[in-house]
């Protein structure tokens, strides 16, 4: 038996408009070509390593393939359904089952301590154990003491850490992870992988994942290669 | 040479901070502390204007009733030089003098009040005549023509006379030409008891009834500028002895007129508040500004500049903004006062040419730039200066920093506030009470607000704490987060209250002043005064108005005395010196009655119960009582004709001069002026179409003097309205002016909510959950306000009416319920309107920004 695909896209490509005049005139039209013509196919329980220099893309292709954003063209499939044929909420709800993600830029939210952070995507779900849960994942990634503190009071690492809890806390069925361990010292960053394809293996987690290094990238089933938005 | 350095440096650091604003006017702060700045200078400029405008009207409204601008009356006539004086200063003047006497028609006789007019009169005001009694009447410029006289409707069927016979005044005949309806400086005293008769000032002579011993009243009328009859009073003043009686605006208007001046408080109150406003919105959108502007500032310290130059950088900015807000500001203020002035000038047509730009009070464009001076200076400067407090560690961290450098500069903020707030209410309303009430309704908000805000965080904090977002539904996770950003919420609240306060401060004396002037002079409020009912028409009068279904204000009696000794002191020497009281000098209107009449109130002593009551009893009206300083019990001798009464002050009463009823300074018990001869008075409203009746009365009564104050009345109605509706236009732009202040605040926390709502939709929550929760928050905050901005509201305005309007103070329950409902409806649609971006574009790009 075949397994699905549970992520598959096709010829994707995204354009941006620059109107602000400050960016690069690349084309007549005013237009910045960020990504073209990529195409995924992702099963069940994989895992795929998105690499790739400097602003080649990778942010861009993940935002893609989670529906934060829309391709220009080609489509996006999850669990067979096109993204594009869905509305915002559809998308949001989608994410809500089964999408988690880590940003390479944290995105904790300033008003809320490093536990409320994690309970979030519980509470958005109805979780009435909530708080119990959030706090066991966050004893997971090592930061049982700081519960009460709030991401301004915590260093870059351990902001990266609330948010690979709060990723965690979803029991996500693909997580998207952007430089999960970018910030992290070796040691830290070794435990973090560790946690990930843990994950991974137990709860047939699919791992999306950019990184720069190559060692976390041999550890994934898979390697998608982009240069200047196109797949190499 | 180190001289030339620095200028060439401040030349880099303009360039630099012109360079940094064309950028960061793109930014939201900027562009609302800019339209903050313009809106509160065109409110203040126009407010300014509007009160210079109003100023004017009064002066106009009461140069009418003195027929001029100025007044000088006197016994005598005055030296020729005086008036050669006054027109060699470029002032035009005019005179009358009047005088009872005989007026002989072949075999019949009356009592008339003779007016002797000179050329140009009236200088202000209007004439009116017509050909026939009782027809209708129209304005003429002209005055009797030597050898005619102009007469009373009414005494045309006391003589049996018609337009064109010929009657004497003294040795001389004139002929009718004209009946005359009007004139302008009528006033209000009933000292023209007599009908009134108008000549010639050239026939006087002719007459020969103005003996030496004779009583006269000389009127010179004088009108010109401001400054010239200024520099006439100066001059005239010392030489003006106690007969002289110099009449100003003041002075000479009509009672009614003193709504004016609470129309002008009224303004300087909305000023004040639209003042505040400005403020509020300025601190507000600059300290957001520097806030963002803090991380730039650290790069910029990190790359090596010093905290001054960055400093300045930004004051510059600052400085540039308000500049072009001031001018922009004036220059709006200016097109509104023209817009909504013009209005007035169709009520007024002889305004209307002061309605030129350059009749525009420029000196009260000039409150508007000091206002913005003082605005930008004290609200908008001090966050920036403290940009010389972030450390360059705040590129590495975002954090607030809190050492004492930091501390000190928000110590300067503060101080920077207050001065600015004290400085700008005290320029602009010149009252020291005013800017204490205001003040002190500032402190209160707050200390409301800290006592409200921490009994949330307590009850929050001791109910077992709140810990995360209550995401699940948008109603607990909009009520979390009022409490998970309490701060914010605090300052929140803090500020929308005080916009709110604000409005419903002005909305509030709007609706009592408003409500005042029409209970004083209601539709139907009398405007007709009849005098000299004889007693024996008494009934007769009553039955007549009965038939005609018209209500009389009652018939009181009226005897003239004069009060000479107060506890058997002479009057004027019981009066402590310097007080030159009027009533001393003349006779007083005295009346008798058993029934206090309905709008007099005692406020000392005891109105009298008819069957036990001493006959040598008084009761003083309040004002005049205390003029001349009198207690209960004392004693006070009047003159009538010849013979002296003695009477014992047992009530001290207020009067309501101003609903046109009749009114007495003194009223006696019933009988106690029985033997003195008494005539009658009384006040009717008499509809246009029941006005026609008058002919028919005057025919039936011959002898009733009848005052027409009908179309005086109608004047004073019509300036109310104008002024209801200027202040209603001042209303809308403190309304406009508070929006600004809600939208401000609202942005400040945008930023955050947009990457809030695009995070919670990466996790997956709904765009419903997202904008009704902002809803719920914005709503409950709205709620808070609106609660917060009544209470205060109520008790400032209790502070106003009875300390600047001395009016009585009422709640205003309904508002109570609905302020807050609306106040919540509106911010929560407003949280709503504004975040509903963040469902619409993309997560990913929200969460791009702000990296
Ligand atoms: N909204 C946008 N407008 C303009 N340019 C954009 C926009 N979004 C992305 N880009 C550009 O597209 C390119 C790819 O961006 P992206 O963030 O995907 O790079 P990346 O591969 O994740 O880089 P990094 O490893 O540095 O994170 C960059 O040059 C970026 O500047
Ligand atoms: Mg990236």
């Amino acid at each position: 038996m075949v397994e699905p695909f549970v992520i598959k896209a096709q010829n994707l490509s995204k354009r941006v408009s620059s109107v602000d005049r400050t960016a690069v005139r690349t084309t007549e039209n005013n237009s910045l070509q960020i990504l073209s013509g990529i195409d995924v196919e992702i099963k069940k329980g994989d895992s795929l390593a998105i690499v790739g220099r400097s602003g080649s893309g990778k942010t861009t292709l993940l935002g893609l393939l989670a529906g934060l954003d829309l391709p220009s063209e080609g489509a996006v499939y999850i669990l067979d359904r096109n993204l594009s044929a869905m509305d915002e909420d559809e998308r949001a709800e989608l994410r809500a089952k089964h999408i988690g993600f880590i940003f390479q830029s944290f995105q904790l939210l300033p008003s809320l301590s490093a536990l409320e952070n994690v309970m979030l995507p519980l509470e958005l779900r109805g979780d009435k154990q909530a708080q119990s849960e959030a706090g066991k994942f966050l004893e997971r990634v090592g930061l049982s003491e700081r519960l009460d503190h709030h991401p301004h009071q915590l260093s870059g690492g351990e902001q990266q850490r609330v948010a690979i809890a709060r990723a965690f806390a979803c029991k996500p069925s693909i997580l998207f992870a952007d430089e999960p361990t970018g910030n992290l010292d070796r040691e830290t960053g070794q435990q973090i992988i560790e946690l990930l394809f843990e994950l991974n293996r137990t709860e047939h987690t699919t791992l999306v994942m950019v990184t720069h290094d190559d060692s976390l990238a041999k550890k994934c089933k898979h390697i998608l290669r982009i240069d200047g938005g196109r797949q190499v | 040479m180190t001289e030339r350095v620095i200028s060439l440096k401040n030349v880099k650091l303009f360039k630099i901070s012109a360079k940094l604003l064309k950028k960061e006017f793109r930014q939201r702060e900027l562009k609302i502390l800019f339209f903050a700045a313009l809106i509160s200078v065109a409110t203040v400029s126009l407010v300014s204007l509007l009160g210079d405008h109003l100023q004017r009207l009064i002066v106009h409204s009461s140069s009418q009733f003195l027929a001029a601008d100025r007044q000088l009356n006197s016994p005598r006539s005055i030296p020729d030089g005086w008036l050669k004086t006054a027109e060699s200063m470029g002032i035009e003047t005019a005179q009358t003098l009047s005088f009872a006497s005989m007026l002989f028609a072949g075999e019949q006789m009356q009592l008339v009040s003779v007016k002797a007019v000179s050329d140009r009169y009236p200088l202000k005001g209007t004439l009116e005549t017509s050909e026939k009694p009782f027809s209708p009447s129209v304005a003429t410029h002209e005055i009797p023509a030597p050898g005619t006289i102009w007469i009373n409707p009414r005494l045309f069927p006391l003589l049996s006379i018609d337009v064109g016979a010929v009657i004497s005044v003294g040795d001389k005949d004139f002929v009718v030409s004209r009946v005359l309806s009007r004139e302008p400086d009528v006033g209000f005293g009933f000292s023209a008891l007599a009908p009134r008769v108008m000549i010639n000032l050239a026939d006087l002579n002719a007459t020969g009834v103005v003996q030496p011993g004779s009583r006269l009243s000389w009127r010179y009328l004088f009108s010109g500028g401001e400054s010239e009859l200024k520099a006439l009073e100066l001059w005239l003043q010392p030489k003006l002895s106690g007969s002289h009686q110099w009449v100003g605006v003041k002075e000479g208007r009509p009672a009614i007129a003193s709504s004016m001046d609470k129309a002008e408080t009224y303004l300087l109150l909305g000023g004040s508040l639209a003042v505040l406003l400005a403020g509020v919105a300025i601190a507000m959108s600059s300290r957001q500004f520097a806030e963002k502007q803090a991380e730039t500032v650290a790069l910029l310290k990190t790359l090596g500049l010093k905290g001054s130059q960055l400093v300045v950088i930004f004051s510059l900015q600052i400085l540039f903004l308000g500049l072009v807000a001031g001018a922009l500001g004036t220059l709006l203020g200016v097109v509104g006062f023209m817009m909504g002035a013009s209005s007035l000038g169709v009520i007024f047509p002889e305004l209307n040419n002061a309605l030129t730009l350059h009749n525009v009070e420029f000196s009260s464009l000039f409150v508007g730039w000091l206002t913005v001076a003082i605005v930008m200076l004290t609200f908008a400067l001090p966050p920036i200066i403290k940009l010389k407090a972030v450390p360059p560690m705040r590129v590495l961290r975002k954090e607030q920093s809190n050492d004492a450098a930091s501390r000190a500069y928000n110590g300067l903020i503060w101080v920077g506030g207050s001065i600015g707030i004290c400085s700008l209410l005290y320029l602009y309303s010149g009252d020291w009470t005013l800017v204490l009430i205001l003040l002190m309704a500032f402190v209160l908000l707050s200390s409301l607000l800290l006592l409200f805000s921490v009994l949330v965080i307590n009850i929050v904090a001791k109910g077992g704490g709140l810990v995360g977002t209550r995401a699940g539904s948008f109603v607990q996770l909009g009520l979390a987060s009022v409490v998970r950003r309490r701060w914010q919420s605090v300052f929140q609240v803090l500020f929308f209250s005080l916009a709110l306060m604000l409005l419903a401060i002005i909305y509030l004396t709007r609706t009592s002043l408003l409500g005042d002037w029409q209970s004083q002079l209601p539709t139907g409020a009398p405007n007709h005064f009849l005098i000299n009912i004889a007693e024996e028409q008494v009934s007769d009068v009553n039955t007549y108005f009965d038939r005609k279904n018209v209500e009389t204000s009652g018939l009181y009696p009226m005897v003239r005395g004069r009060l000479t000794h107060i506890n058997s002191m002479p009057a004027k020497m019981a009066v402590s010196k310097g007080s030159n009281v009027n009533a001393l000098n003349r006779e007083l209107n005295l009346t008798w009655t058993d029934n206090l009449p309905s709008d007099n109130t005692i406020v000392k002593g005891e109105w009298w119960h008819a069957a036990e009551q001493e006959k040598n009893r008084v009761s003083v009206e309040s004002t005049l009582a205390e003029k001349l300083g009198l207690i209960l019990g004392d004693q006070l001798s009047f003159t009538i004709g010849d013979q002296k009464i003695e009477v014992e002050v047992q009530s001290i009463r207020t009067v309501a001069w101003e609903n046109m009823r009749p009114n007495f300074y003194m009223i006696f018990p019933k009988g106690a002026l029985i033997n003195f001869s008494s005539s009658y008075i009384t006040s009717v409203y008499l509809s246009p179409s029941q006005k026609v009746a008058l002919n028919d009365f005057s025919r039936s009564f011959p002898t009733v003097t009848i005052l027409e104050i009908d179309q005086l009345i109608d004047k004073i109605q019509t300036i109310i309205v104008q002024v209801s509706s200027v202040i209603s236009l001042i209303m809308y732009l403190i309304l406009a002016a508070a929006a600004l202040v809600v939208i401000a605040l609202i942005n400040i926390s945008m930023g955050e909510r947009y990457r809030e709502g695009a995070l919670l939709r990466t996790l997956g929550a709904k765009s419903k959950l997202i904008v009704w929760s902002q809803f719920v928050e914005f709503g409950v905050i709205g709620l808070l306000s609106g609660f917060v901005a009544i209470v205060s509201a109520e008790l400032v305005v209790w502070a106003i009416q009875s300390k600047l309007f001395n009016a009585s103070f009422s709640w205003h329950f309904e508002i109570w319920l609905w302020l807050p409902i609306l106040s919540g409806l509106l911010i929560g649609s407003a949280g709503f309107y504004l975040v509903r971006r963040v469902t619409t574009v993309p997560p990913l790009s929200i969460l791009r920004q702000n990296d």
